[in-house]
Formats: C-alpha cells, sequence, structure tokens
C-alpha cells in the first residue's frame, strides 16, 4: 500500500545520497506487506585471526567468514490498525529478510535473521520494528545459511 | 508509505518468486494458529520466510 514517493530537490555542485532510495519500484521485504523504514545500516566485516611471529608480531592475517551486518529498524503500517498489527506479528515470525529495489544494491538479497528482534510499543508513539540480520559474501555460503531448517 | 526517489535503471534480480509471494499472502491471511500450521506443513517454501518452531503443531499425545 506505498503513496507516491515524493523525492527530495538538491541544487548544488554534488549530490548527495539522500534518505533510503528505491530504484524506481518501492522497496518490499517478503512476508511484510506494508511499513514505513526508519532507518537502515550495514556493516561489512569478516572474522580476523593473527599469526604472530616468534617475536610476537603479527606476520599474517588469515580473514574469513565475510558478510555484511545489518540493522534496520521500520514502523508497522497498513490499511487499518489490524494490518498495522499483522505485520508486528510477522516480523517476529521471520526467517529470513528477502529485500528488493534498495538502489543501494548492497542492501538487496536474502538475509538471515540474527537473535534479538525487536517490536517495541510506545504509549504515545508509533511502534517500532528492529532486526538484525546478515548477508554472507560467498552466495553459496548465504544460500545454505539461509535455506529451510534441516527436518529430523 | 515507503520512501523513494526518481527511477533509475539499476533493477536487482528479486530473490523471492512470485509463487512464494503468493503463498505468504495466503498464509498470513489465514486466521487461526492451527491454519497457519496446517499450511505451513504443506508448503515447505515457507520455512525460509518463517521461521518453522512457530508455526510447527504440537504433537497429538
Amino acid at each position: 500500500m506505498p503513496t507516491t514517493p515524493i523525492s527530495e530537490t538538491q541544487i548544488g555542485a554534488v549530490a548527495y545520497l539522500y534518505g533510503i532510495t528505491n530504484d524506481g519500484t518501492n522497496i518490499a521485504i517478503t512476508g511484510l506487506a506494508t511499513f514505513e523504514l526508519d532507518s537502515d545500516e550495514i556493516s561489512y566485516t569478516w572474522s580476523e585471526k593473527e599469526n604472530k611471529d616468534a617475536t610476537g608480531n603479527t606476520r599474517n592475517l588469515v580473514q574469513t567468514n565475510f558478510k555484511s551486518d545489518r540493522t534496520i529498524t521500520f514502523t508497522p503500517a497498513g490499511a487499518d490498525r489490524a494490518a498495522a498489527a499483522a505485520i508486528a506479528d510477522a516480523a517476529i515470525a521471520l526467517q529470513n529478510l528477502v529485500v528488493t529495489h534498495y538502489k543501494v544494491a548492497a542492501f538487496n538479497g536474502t538475509y538471515r535473521i540474527k537473535p534479538g528482534t525487536k517490536v517495541s510499543l510506545k504509549m504515545d508513539d508509533n511502534a517500532s520494528i528492529t532486526i538484525n540480520a546478515e548477508k554472507y559474501a560467498n552466495s553459496t555460503q548465504n544460500t545454505n545459511l539461509t535455506g529451510t531448517p534441516i527436518s529430523g | 508509505m515507503i520512501m523513494a526517489d526518481t527511477p533509475t535503471t539499476s533493477a536487482p534480480a528479486p530473490e523471492a518468486k512470485k509463487s512464494t509471494e503468493e503463498l505468504v499472502k495466503t498464509f498470513l491471511a489465514l486466521k487461526t494458529h492451527a491454519e497457519k500450521c496446517a499450511f505451513f506443513a504443506k508448503n515447505k517454501e515457507l520455512a525460509q520466510i518463517f521461521r518453522s518452531e512457530l508455526f510447527t503443531a504440537e504433537p497429538t499425545k
């Protein structure tokens, strides 16, 4: 139920990346019909092992598990209050964050949701939902870790 | 409702299939937890979107 987007105007010698922008189609997250994005951050990270020589100085670095760590915060929204509440329930139940149509392509793709999805209800403000997720740089690794849980 | 700016040519390939989207819509429209559990059990691809432990029916004693 997205409304017509209103784009900002920029005047000057350079343009800045402003706001959370899409690629011309509204941003979508599978399982969440409607929402209003508040913030979205990606931190590219990896594991690192320092191998030291006899003097205790690092002479080699082994880097593994390259991935993007993500924190997304949004407000559940809907055509009516019941629909908005349903978005909050659906957010808690999500296994993966399947995201499309960000202009910054790194934000698109299938992210594994990490522990700690938070739904915040407030007496005098809109609810907000924060989800922590990660996407591995190696596509095979990411596919394996975002697949259907093993049964049996 | 969602922020956007002027369209560009960059168009990432959507990873979610349309059929999955339809399944998700049908699943979320179900009213009772029992109905959701039954639907979840029949459509294994939903386990990639929603958490299995929340939609697995308790075993009959």
